[in-house]
């Protein structure tokens, strides 16, 4: 919350003029029920037959005109410099918060929901800059309105004053009670809302699975269940609504009665004239709106100070470069990299380390694999050569630098790399394989897509590059978005090329071919390159293959030295893979 | 349901009221309860008219003559009349909420149970954004227009009826004084509502983008900072988020004009009574209590109006949603079929037989070109070709995803489609090589839902040697995973789904590449425990890696949509066709 106030004081001269302008609407929204009130004085006092200068009237009323242009001209000013003000934090906070995520240390979005990372970029940038707007504007109409109108009345008829606050104040009880209710039943409902589209979503991406094992009624029923708590919890704010909205008007209008009773008899007493109690009966609706807002303006305060504070835990929340002792901004020449010794393992697990004791050393132009049984971490060492998890200090080191010192993206503009799970943006073809180089070539661009063998399947599509892909656009196979993925990778020509088991979908025959293309690609650009796969036809050809087994490295020579000792795991997969599909060749024949 | 707003964004267009036909069955089955509300409204409308008749009475008759103890009459009175108002208000809001929430409730099963029958041709060519805003967003409009569109709308007209007639049963010519400002503010509500309209929807539309693009940028969050575009995906995202706000400020902007103008009228038009009343109260033509009241009434009068816009916008959004979602309630896109005869389908011995079939996606290219041929019951069937042949259409076929144009699908010597869907599909069970992976614990993606023992399934898992891994998970069988199961690799995964294939029970099992990311000495074991599983069983399986096929008992080489060869592995070598240079060059070209 100190950060709305920061702002309101560095923006001070506006928000004095602010004060100013709504000073004077205020004002005016005071000052006009008494001309009312004078004018019905004014005819009534005196004996109506015998009044024939109509001046008084015409004077009142003419005030009373030009206190309604006055308002209605100096509110739409300062309503928008609020909004302007209030809009410009909005944006400024949430450019703050998006900088933040990309700056953010890759851990960070392993504990936290995307969907909460939005809803504070979002939502809670909303709730302030509403506040800002509403909140602020509404307690200074409890102050200036409602103190000015109590006041007035006071100077005017102080019994009958009274008999308007009392009620009144009622408003202040309900409408902080209500509102903070309405507000919880709102996110239950939102949150609701969201479950259903999760689970349209879910039956909609799965349905082939729902049809093939026949639980259609099942999945018909889980999703009526959400509906129906949905209607309950919709019905439950009717209910809330319905005893809410029509109780302001009750409150007001048995407001009017009692005056009208007691007022009535004043009036019967000639303490008060009528005119006053005709202009009593109009503060009452301006006063009934202050009386509302304190509720509203507490609940309203509270939320946005909880927003803020959300904002504000994410954009203090330490950077990924910020927790480096040390950053260096050096020219890697990329020629040795080294894992020396490491051991890791992931938060929240318990049993033992992800990687234990690993060491193993690649050079400049080799080619490495990287192979062992699903769950063995493979990905995991990957991952933190990338430093998309920090490993400890001392144990991977590029040109005998521990990469825990290295400036992150110094690091990373070294690797080409091809996830195990191809995420591709909803955008063309075209802007998909530039990613990593905007400003690459249209001839780069092609010659990566062929050596991926994904020309012909772009050229096939209905716009060619400029299709869009991905979920707002046309759904590819699994084995074609691995392939745009490779190409993509191709495209950035990084010293250092990473596949992690990033073919896995594409058939034998074009990976045959693809890798056909590769082997030739790296040959020309000296690429470093390391592929993480499960088929020895994607292995045989490398310089070296190491064998992970639970987190161990458990072999690391050349492929043939390994499949001539006969033993090990890199033996076995070519003896699955290889030997018994000769033995089966032999037999055939 | 974000992401059609840029496809579909039609509202503009102005939709034919007449689509709301399709409510009426609907509101049908509230009658009693939408009348109830009617009723509600109109007596709260109408009490609270009233009041200000009350306040001119008690001034004119009570306070003037000074007569308190009328004064107290009409006090107890407008007490109850207060408090009546209150209740039946309190009732028209609930019962208008509960007719809303019932209808809509109707209308979401309707459409998923819809969904559900819907032929894959259909639903592949619809964007997924599309129909998910069909079921959620577009229901959730036609809620608003039941608990504040039609019912509101139908008060509004009462409140202004009702009022209109207390202004000029008191006094014709002070009504006229007081509702001259009215075509302005008729003419304002008109020329605002159809401006804000846009603006909103302009704004609305910029934050669509803004959630897009944000979710975008944080689900592919690793990919942005390893390829270092965070300063140009910073650069856009600004830029959205600058144009949003824009866009706010003039919908904002906008609405504040509306307001305003509105309030000067209102101003005015009380001035105007106050000035011409005095008159008239001068000339003896009207009273201070008349005048008092029209203060009131005039009020009255301009809420209703006020609205009026918001509420007619409402009407066409509900409209134009009711539109869409009629499109998809009255597609006749569904895969036919039939009843189920009795409770308990009955088990297939699993003879399948392809006569003459011809099968096409889409009108050009023809998938699958008279293709025949027969599995005996208990046989092990392999699939082979290169990609886009058309092996996983056989599949399709089978299951009934898909329905072929010519020819005849056989099981037990019974057409498919003549066997009800879920007998037909209730025997088979088919592994994919993308796993779904829905949003639960790890048991209920095995059942999905069904009566299976537990024992059945750490049986499966044991065969399948997945049982050390789901172990270990934090909470065994119980572990929640994600809908996109993001807390388990790939071949994770694929072990799951062939568990849940193994353990619903199938007697044919259909495996499409089922076992693409699951490293090799894993596939032998899932190998060993399909074969002692599916003891008996007919089993089709669709693999790349031809050394897995080797025992089959019947391999089918498949080339653009034909079967070109047929016959054990052996046999197909001895042929020295198209299979033998498969199954070679896989090889050779190895070492």
């Amino acid at each position: 919350m100190k950060q709305i106030w920061i702002f309101v004081r560095e923006n001070l001269r506006w928000y004095i003029l602010i004060g100013l302008l709504l000073l004077i609407v205020n004002g005016a929204q005071l000052v006009m029920p008494i001309y009312i009130g004078n004018i019905i004085d004014y005819i009534t006092t005196n004996n109506p037959s015998s009044i024939a200068n109509y001046h008084p009237i015409w004077i009142n009323a003419i005030y009373f005109t030009s206190a309604a242009f006055a308002i209605v001209i100096f509110r739409i000013i300062y309503i928008n410099i609020m909004r302007r003000f209030a809009i410009h934090f909005e944006h400024t906070k949430r450019k703050q918060l998006f900088q933040k995520y990309l700056a953010l240390h890759d851990s960070f979005f392993f504990e936290n929901e995307i969907g909460d990372l939005m809803a504070r970029a979002n939502n809670d940038t909303i709730a302030v800059r509403q506040f800002l707007v509403m909140g602020l504007l509404s307690m200074y109409d409890i102050f200036v309105l409602g103190v000015g109108a109590i006041v007035i009345m006071l100077t005017k008829a102080p019994t009958l004053t009274l008999w308007i606050v009392l009620p009144l104040a009622i408003l202040i009880f309900l409408s902080r009670f209500v509102s903070k209710r309405i507000h919880k039943l709102f996110k239950r409902i939102q949150e609701t809302f969201a479950d259903i589209t999760t689970r349209v979503r879910e039956t909609l991406v799965g349905m082939n699975v729902i049809r093939t094992f026949c639980r259609e009624t099942y999945y018909m029923n889980r999703f009526i269940d959400i509906c129906s708590s949905y209607l309950r919890i919709n019905l439950n704010l009717g209910k809330l609504m319905g005893l809410f909205h029509p109780a302001i008007a009750m409150v007001i209008s048995l407001t009017i009665l009692l005056i009208t009773i007691i007022g009535g008899y004043q009036v019967m007493n000639g303490m008060i004239t009528l005119g006053t109690l005709v202009e009593f009966t109009q503060y009452i609706q301006l006063l009934a709106w202050p009386m509302m807002a304190v509720g509203f303006v507490v609940n309203m305060y509270q939320r946005a100070s909880i927003s803020m504070g959300r904002i504000q835990e994410i954009l203090t929340t330490p950077s990924a470069d910020a927790e480096q002792r040390i950053v260096l901004k050096p020219t890697l020449e990329m020629k040795t990299i080294s894992i020396n010794n490491l051991s890791f393992s992931y938060p929240l697990q318990n049993k033992e380390g992800a990687i234990q004791n690993l060491s193993l050393q690649f050079h400049k132009g080799e080619s490495i694999g990287i192979t062992g049984p699903t769950g063995s971490g493979k990905t995991t060492i990957l991952s933190l050569l990338l430093r998309i998890w920090d490993p400890p200090e001392n144990s991977i080191f590029v040109d005998d630098i521990d990469v825990t010192h290295i400036h992150i993206d110094t690091l990373r503009k070294q690797f080409a790399y091809v996830p195990q799970v191809s995420f591709l943006f909803s955008n063309t073809v075209w802007e998909n394989l530039k990613f990593g180089k905007p400003d690459a070539q249209k001839e780069e661009i092609m010659e990566a897509a062929r050596i991926a063998r994904v020309l012909e399947d772009v050229k096939k599509l209905d716009h060619g590059f400029d299709t869009i892909i991905g979920e707002r656009g046309v759904t590819l196979s699994g084995g074609q978005k691995q392939r745009l993925a490779l190409a993509r990778a191709l495209v950035t020509q990084r010293p250092f090329l990473i596949l992690d088991d990033s073919l896995s979908a594409v058939d034998p025959e074009t990976e045959e071919i693809i890798i056909q293309n590769l082997k030739e690609h790296l040959r020309k650009s000296g690429q470093t390159c390391i592929i993480v796969s499960h088929r020895i036809t994607t292995l045989y050809w490398l310089d070296k293959i190491a064998v992970i087994e639970k987190g161990k490295l458990t072999e690391f020579d050349s492929p043939n030295a390994l499949i001539e000792s006969k033993k090990g795991y890199f033996y076995r997969l070519y003896h699955y893979q290889y030997l018994e599909g000769l033995e089966g060749l032999q037999n055939g024949i | 349901m974000e992401f059609d707003d840029f496809s579909t964004h039609d509202s503009h267009k102005k939709p034919s009221m007449s689509v709301l036909r399709d409510l009426i069955p609907y509101m049908r089955t509230v009658k009693g309860i939408l009348v109830a509300t009617m009723i509600y409204l109109l007596i709260a409308t109408l009490t609270s008219t009233i009041v200000p008749l009350l306040l001119k009475t008690a001034i004119d008759d009570y306070i003037v003559p000074k007569d308190f103890q009328g004064l107290l009459m009409i006090g107890l009175y407008s007490l109850l009349l207060v408090l009546g108002t209150y209740v039946f208000q309190y009732l028209g809001t609930y019962y208008s909420f509960v007719a809303a929430q019932k209808i809509v409730l109707d209308l979401r099963r309707d459409i998923f149970h819809k969904l559900l029958t819907l032929s894959n041709r259909y639903l592949g060519k619809t964007p997924l954004g599309v129909i998910i805003t069909r079921t959620t967003n577009d229901t959730e409009k036609l809620s608003e227009l039941m608990s504040s569109g039609a019912v509101q709308l139908i008060n509004d007209a009462i409140l202004l009826i009702v009022t209109l007639f207390f202004l000029f049963s008191t006094n014709v010519t002070l009504s006229l004084y007081s509702l001259c400002l009215t075509p302005l503010v008729i003419w304002s509500v008109v020329f605002f509502s159809k401006l804000l309209r846009k603006s909103y929807d302009l704004a609305r539309n910029k934050l669509t983008q803004l959630n897009i693009n944000l979710q975008e940028n944080l689900s592919g969050i690793s990919i942005i900072k390893i390829f270092n575009r965070q300063a140009k995906n910073r650069t856009y995202f600004d830029s959205i988020s600058e144009a949003y706000g824009n866009s706010t400020y003039t919908a904002l902007k906008q609405h504040t004009y509306f307001n305003q103008t509105i309030n000067i009228c209102s101003f005015l038009s009380r001035i105007t009574v106050v000035v011409a009343g005095s008159y008239m109260v001068i000339k003896g033509t009207s009273t201070i209590g008349t005048l008092t009241a029209f203060l009131f009434w005039v009020n009255y009068f301009y809420q209703p109006l006020r609205d009026m816009g918001e509420r007619f916008n409402i009407l066409q959004d509900a409209a134009s949603s009711m539109g869409k979602i009629g499109n998809i309630l009255h597609c006749d896109e569904v895969i036919p079929d039939k009843a189920l005869p009795s409770p308990k389908p009955p088990v297939f011995e699993g003879k399948i037989e392809f006569k003459d079939v011809v099968f096409r996606y889409s009108e050009e290219k023809e998938i699958l070109k008279h293709v025949s041929f027969t599995i005996e019951p208990s046989q092990r069937i392999a699939l082979v070709g290169p990609t886009g042949a058309g092996k996983s259409t056989i599949m399709n076929i089978l299951l009934r995803l898909f329905d072929i144009e010519s020819g005849s699908v056989l099981i037990d010597g019974i057409d498919i489609q003549s066997i009800p869907l879920q007998e037909l599909r209730s025997n088979m069970s088919i592994v994919l090589q993308d796993v779904f992976i829905f949003k639960g614990t790890v048991m209920e993606n095995i059942t999905l839902g069904q009566d299976i023992p537990e024992e059945k399934i750490i049986e499966a898992s044991r065969y399948l040697n997945a049982h050390p891994f789901i172990s270990a998970l934090s909470k065994g069988y119980h572990t929640q995973l994600s809908s996109e199961g993001s807390n388990l690799s790939h071949g994770q995964k694929q072990l799951i789904s062939f568990i849940r294939a193994l353990v619903h029970n199938p007697r044919i099992l259909l495996l499409d590449e089922a076992t693409s990311s699951v490293d090799t000495y894993t596939e032998k074991l899932i190998q060993e425990g399909i074969n002692k599983l599916m003891q008996g069983r007919t089993s089709i399986a669709i693999a790349h890696r031809l050394s897995t096929i080797t025992s089959c008992d019947q391999i089918f080489v498949i080339d653009q949509g034909k079967i070109i060869e047929k016959g054990n592995h052996d046999e197909l070598l001895a042929k020295k066709g198209f299979y033998y240079d498969l199954y070679t060059t896989q090889f050779q070209d190895s070492l």
